[in-house]
């Protein structure tokens, strides 16, 4: 009974974030087609300078600029999707990361609905400035968004593993009198082991928020690298989650038998 | 006329004193002769000496592992004994929930490739 409730919720989230991805390749295509259509257009122009050669780079000019931002904004949708449908991301920085994605996204169309209205060739290629500028920002909160789904996942695996640690431990209190006094040494000392790689990983994760809020660069580039930076803590946090889990089945081990 | 007489006494002669035993030319012993039972004693003192450093430092060779002889009747595993909560249910699950946690965190996928953000022209260029 319960199972088709829950498929009846899960199924709706799953659809939209595949069909905002479809969406998003479909707008990655036409946007390498009109980037192709632009460079053509544009070395025509440059090379003969002729009024046709001119009036055809004005033309796909305008649609490749359309197309960028067309672009971006299918890629905000597909996040804005992605985080939603994310377990692990609390609603309270699912609202603030939303808002940034809607801030970036109206910028694009704001940008997008500038261009039917340029009447010139300098009047369109004056519009693409503003999305130059704004492209740091821009990639600045995709990857925050990106680092926020993988600690979103992280939170995910952390919130099963405590699950499994709280029944151990429920375990553990329960029969503390049932094993001889070295045995519930071992066991104790296997509670312990587990504790500090849970320690070890909160730590960690609140490095790891801590990060993602001064999370900034100069310019792409420093992006990328701090990005990287964030992703590899991310793994390392998760290899806590792993160590954690391999003290759990030795904690089990020793649970199963008296002697 | 008588011829003079020979004088009997003869002339002294400049003979050396003679202060030890005279030897032949080729009887002058060689100081070698003296030297080299010496140096061969050292030598066989040095050799010696050598070969007992040799013999005390000489590194021990390792003890010969004494293998165990293959027996007809297999070493007993110790038989463990079950806690009396291993065979309830709520244990059983909890077994399997723990089992299969590490596979399921090592193989979850923190960061979609998918996503990764897509690459646009900014200049647009017409500068030539």
């Amino acid at each position: 009974m319960i199972l088709p409730i829950f498929f009846l919720f899960a199924l709706p989230v799953y659809a939209s974030s595949q069909r905002s991805y479809q969406d998003y390749l479909y707008q990655y295509d036409q946007y390498r087609q009109n980037l192709t259509d632009f460079q053509t257009a544009k070395n025509t122009y440059l090379q003969f300078q002729s009024l046709a050669a001119q009036t055809d780079a004005y033309n796909k000019t305008k649609l490749f600029l359309t197309q960028r931002d067309n672009l971006f904004k299918a890629y905000l949708l597909l996040l804005s999707d992605k985080l939603d449908e994310n377990p692990g991301v609390s609603p309270n920085d699912k609202g603030t990361y939303q808002q940034l994605l809607a801030s970036e996204s109206a910028f694009l169309t704001t940008n997008a609905q500038q261009i039917p209205g340029a009447i010139s060739l300098n009047d369109v290629t004056s519009l693409s400035p503003p999305f130059e500028n704004q492209y740091k920002t821009l990639q600045r909160d995709i990857r925050k968004v990106l680092i926020i789904l993988a600690l979103g996942q992280l939170t995910t695996l952390n919130n099963s593993f405590q699950t499994i640690t709280s029944a151990a431990q429920a375990i553990v209190t329960a029969n503390a009198t049932v094993f001889p006094t070295q045995k519930q040494a071992t066991i104790n000392q296997w509670v312990t082991q587990i504790q500090l790689k849970e320690q070890s990983y909160q730590k960690q994760y609140a490095d790891l928020i801590d990060s993602t809020n001064k999370f900034d660069g100069y310019d792409v580039r420093e992006l990328d690298q701090k990005y990287n930076d964030i992703l590899k803590g991310v793994t390392n946090a998760r290899q806590l989650l792993i160590d954690g889990a391999s003290n759990l089945i030795e904690l089990k081990d020793e649970l199963k038998y008296i002697n | 006329m008588e011829e003079a007489p020979v004088p009997t006494i003869l002339p002294p002669t400049n003979t050396p004193p003679v202060y030890g035993p005279v030897y032949s030319r080729g009887g002058i012993p060689k100081k070698h002769t003296t030297i080299l039972p010496l140096i061969i004693g050292v030598g066989i003192f040095v050799l010696f000496l050598i070969i007992i450093l040799f013999t005390i430092n000489r590194p021990k060779p390792a003890p010969v592992a004494v293998l165990p002889t293959p027996t007809m009747t297999p070493t007993p595993t110790p038989i463990r004994i079950l806690s009396t909560f291993a065979t309830q249910s709520a244990f059983l699950q909890f077994e399997q929930s723990v089992n299969a946690l590490p596979a399921t965190i090592s193989g979850a996928t923190l960061s979609d490739q998918t996503l990764d953000p897509p690459s646009v022209d900014l200049s647009l260029g017409f500068q030539k």
